[in-house]
């Protein structure tokens, strides 16, 4: 009895990916029920995504073809497999997240994800603008250049972590000509370059936080920290971990809450809202083990790489900083008292956010935490200041 | 001669009245203006003005027409008419008709120019009558330079305090009663809205949402004059005074009986008064208390004494809010203000002061009760880092006022804490406090024509 050689089975292979490649092209990108959201959102990107690991299979399928398997071959046609793989699976995932938005799966939740991502995006350069789709968490993928909101969230309040997403593309997109050297620089990417190779991943978490806080004010910190991080989980993450020590997360934003005020020795807006964070987070750290807690030698050894975020983004980025408004006090106002009309004219989605923030911390310091209420009051001044009064 | 320091609170309270005597001399240009105008008025349409002479001219000219018709009729007054004229019987006709209507409309005419000339005429009388042009200004204006001199010999002074204890009211009240004739006469025109609307606003301020209390007090320039402190000028008509208009809406509401739960004793009421208008308005009410009405020296015998009352306002502010933030802010205030307060009383030879034990208890009840009852309406102190950006805007003034809108709360703050740190800008940061829109009050009603209503005003202790 004959045996199939090996040719053939690689061959076999190689027809097999290059079917599920021209499978997902078909029906995600053109004749799937979300394709049409799909192509506004990362038409050309996933299509090159495709046809570059299909280019790369059909490469292979003629080296097969005329020199049969080698060792390479097998190697190569198991990258491949695993690039199918993730193409395959990114289009997917997108696929569902173009289709749970078409049915309002995520009751325009990524409607407001991609207004206030545009917001962001058009204070630095329109290009940096950046589609979302429903998620299991919040997450840039580099493939598709497609941020993903995590479905459900808690609402209004966990927008801002969008901001930290948004700095992901801002990271590696960011260039600055440099006039003395005749030479564009790309001065996120470029510090981060610097970072030994085993931190760089945390490094730019941490720039995304810095930046985060940066854009949007307090808003971010109180999202982060009274959301998601972890009290208890230990202040300096492994080596291999995606992200920095939840305790650094929480030190680098407030770090960067505190440089914001720091110009004028008597006008400190952000005061209060950093003790109420600072205290909260050191209550919920109250039964965690030592090893949760950031020492001195660690928030020391944070202090380069926050300035370093900070004197990048101050240095490139002045136009996307959040400008303390006294708006956000008559939003405070209006919040708490709609009847009044307090709302001012012409403020930001960051102000909403930031005043929703205060407004909430406030009622949890006099024990009423009521969160729902207060989030419908926030809902039309958050749409006014995402897309205006029409 | 020693010239003394002058520690902030009397400087800042011979800097008002200084103002206050330059006020005067703007009054005084603007008596001048109107009775100029006055002046024209009479010689175009008084008795003798030119008016009266054209209509006198005017009627010579009609019966020397008269006369002229006549000879040609042939007229005699005595012997009737007399037919020697030659003319046609139609021609008679028509010159007769023409004198008589010469005579009769054109005398009824000149009798109704001559009526309307003296109505008009007698209706600015009257306006002249109740007008401050009508006041003699020489004596008003050698009082208020007096009065300067006086501020100029108190600043120059060994112990400027002592001289301005001594000499200041007798001066200070001479001042007002003439000053007081030109108010009047300011009081026919109108006074200015936009303040009044402030005052208004400030009493809003203190009076709970829930309608707690009934008839208010009726807003009155008299309002501040009736305390045992210099009766000098319209105190409440200056934003840097207008807070002291919460005690006496507090001490109104106190004697009401109904509004709050605590039973404050009637001599401890002042003191409370004092708190709640402290809770509600914050920071400027302890400014305005301590820099224009207590007095360091307790020159009378009140109970509890302006130092107590002094002391409470020090001692509380910084309770305002327990945040830490927030108690580093309003300490950092009191802080200032006690300092402040001591140095004026040093110089009057006087120590610190010390509340009784019931005035502690009667002062820590009814501070509970508001914290509980009244939280609505407290002074939100989160928001003391926008008052200081704001008073640094009022500081720098133009465009950084731009767009700029504020609640009176905040602003009464704001203009206290810029005062202070910029002393020297106090006039300019009190004129520009004045133009800015309030939010959550009524717009301003229009100025008028002239511009009276924009003069600065008095802020007197």
């Amino acid at each position: 009895m004959s045996v199939p050689p090996p040719a053939i089975v690689l061959l076999g292979r190689i027809h097999g990916e290059l079917r599920r490649l021209r499978t997902t092209k078909n029906v995600v990108l053109e004749r799937g029920p979300g394709a049409e959201m799909l192509e506004k959102m990362a038409g050309d990107r996933l299509r090159a995504l495709v046809e570059n690991v299909y280019t790369s299979l059909e490469t292979l399928e003629r080296a097969v073809k005329a020199g049969g398997v080698t060792p390479e071959r097998l190697t190569r046609m198991a990258d491949l497999q695993r690039a199918t793989d993730r193409v395959t699976s990114e289009c997917l995932a997108l696929a569902l997240g173009a289709l749970a938005r078409i049915v309002e799966l995520e009751a325009g939740a990524c409607e407001e994800a991609d207004q206030l991502i545009l917001d962001l995006a058009g204070r630095i350069n329109r290009q940096f603008g950046r589609p979302t789709v429903p998620g299991e968490s919040e997450h840039l993928n580099r493939a598709a250049d497609v941020i993903r909101r995590r479905i459900p969230d808690h609402g209004l309040w966990d927008l801002p972590i969008m901001a930290h997403e948004f700095g992901h593309v801002v990271a590696s997109g960011l260039t600055a000509y440099d006039a003395i050297g005749d030479q564009v620089l790309r001065p996120v990417e470029g510090f981060l370059e610097q970072v030994d190779s085993s931190r760089r991943g945390q490094v730019t978490e941490l720039f995304c936080d810095v930046f985060a806080t940066f854009a949007l004010g307090p808003s971010y910190p109180c999202a982060l920290i009274l959301h998601r991080l972890d009290p208890m989980a230990p202040a300096i993450a492994a080596d291999n971990a995606s992200h920095p020590g939840d305790a650094c997360r929480v030190h680098g934003c407030l770090w960067t809450l505190r440089m914001m005020q720091r110009q004028n020795a008597s006008y400190h807006p952000y005061d209060r809202v950093l003790w109420q964070l600072d205290t909260a987070w050191q209550e919920l750290q109250r039964r965690a083990p030592e090893s949760a807690r950031l020492d001195e030698q660690a928030r020391a050894a944070l202090a380069t790489d926050l300035s370093r975020c900070w004197v990048a983004l101050r240095d490139n980025l002045g136009a996307v900083r959040y400008q303390w408004s006294e708006h956000v006090h008559d939003l405070v106002d209006e919040l708490n008292d709609p009847a009044a009309e307090h709302a001012p004219a012409g403020y930001s989605p960051a102000d909403v956010l930031n005043a929703a923030w205060i407004v909430r911390l406030d009622m949890w310091s006099t024990g009423t935490p009521a969160t729902e209420a207060l989030e419908l009051r926030a809902r039309p001044l958050l749409r006014t200041a995402l897309w205006g009064d029409g | 001669m020693t010239v003394a320091h002058l520690d902030l609170i009397l400087s800042t309270r011979l800097e008002l009245l200084e103002h206050v005597a330059d006020e005067v001399d703007e009054i005084i240009d603007e008596m001048t203006k109107q009775r100029q105008r006055l002046s024209e008025v009479e010689d175009r349409i008084g008795p003798h003005g030119t008016l009266s002479i054209s209509t006198n001219d005017l009627e010579t000219a009609l019966g020397d027409a008269e006369n002229r018709l006549r000879v040609v009729l042939g007229h005699d007054d005595d012997a009737g008419w007399d037919d020697t004229s030659g003319l046609s019987h139609d021609n008679k006709k028509r010159l007769r008709d023409a004198l008589e209507a010469l005579s009769e409309g054109g005398r009824s005419a000149l009798g109704r120019l001559r009526e309307e000339r003296r109505q008009a005429y007698d209706s600015f009388g009257d306006l002249q009558r109740w007008s401050i042009a009508g006041l003699g200004d020489e004596e008003l204006q050698k009082a208020a330079q007096d009065y300067r001199d006086l501020l100029s010999d108190i600043k120059d002074s060994a112990e400027p305090w002592r001289r301005c204890q001594a000499e200041l009211r007798g001066r200070g009240q001479e001042l007002f009663t003439r000053y007081l004739e030109l108010l009047g006469g300011m009081a026919v025109r109108g006074l200015d809205t936009r303040l009044a609307d402030d005052a208004r606003a400030v009493a809003r301020l203190l009076v709970p949402p829930v309608p707690r209390i009934r008839g208010l007090p009726t807003r009155s320039p008299h309002v501040l004059m009736g305390t045992q402190h210099p009766p000098l000028g319209y105190a409440g008509w200056s934003l840097w005074a207008l807070p002291l208009v919460g005690r006496t809406v507090a001490e109104h509401m106190i004697a009401q009986g109904n509004v709050f739960r605590t039973a404050v004793p009637a001599h401890l009421r002042v003191l409370c008064a004092d708190l709640y208008s402290l809770y509600v308005l914050g920071p400027s009410y302890a400014h305005a208390a301590l820099f224009l009405e207590l007095q360091p020296d307790n020159p009378l015998p009140d109970t509890p004494p302006d130092s107590v009352r002094a002391q409470m306002l020090l001692q509380m502010l910084p309770q305002l809010d327990d945040s830490p933030p927030a108690r580093s802010d309003l300490n950092e205030i009191a802080d200032q203000l006690r300092d402040t307060w001591a140095e004026a009383r040093e110089a009057l030879g006087e120590q610190d002061d010390r509340l009784t034990e019931a005035e502690e208890d009667a002062v820590k009840e009814f501070f509970a009760e508001l914290r509980s009852d009244f939280n609505e309406i407290a002074y939100q102190v989160k928001w003391l880092s926008d008052v200081r950006a704001l008073g640094e805007k009022l500081v720098q003034g133009g465009s950084a006022l731009d767009g700029v809108t504020v609640s009176l709360k905040d602003l009464l703050t704001a203009i206290w804490l810029a005062r202070l740190q910029c002393p020297g800008a106090a006039r300019d940061i009190h004129r520009r406090a004045e133009q800015l829109p309030r939010r959550g009050q009524m717009a301003a009603k229009p100025s008028d024509p002239k511009g009276l209503a924009r003069r600065p005003r008095l802020g007197l202790p």
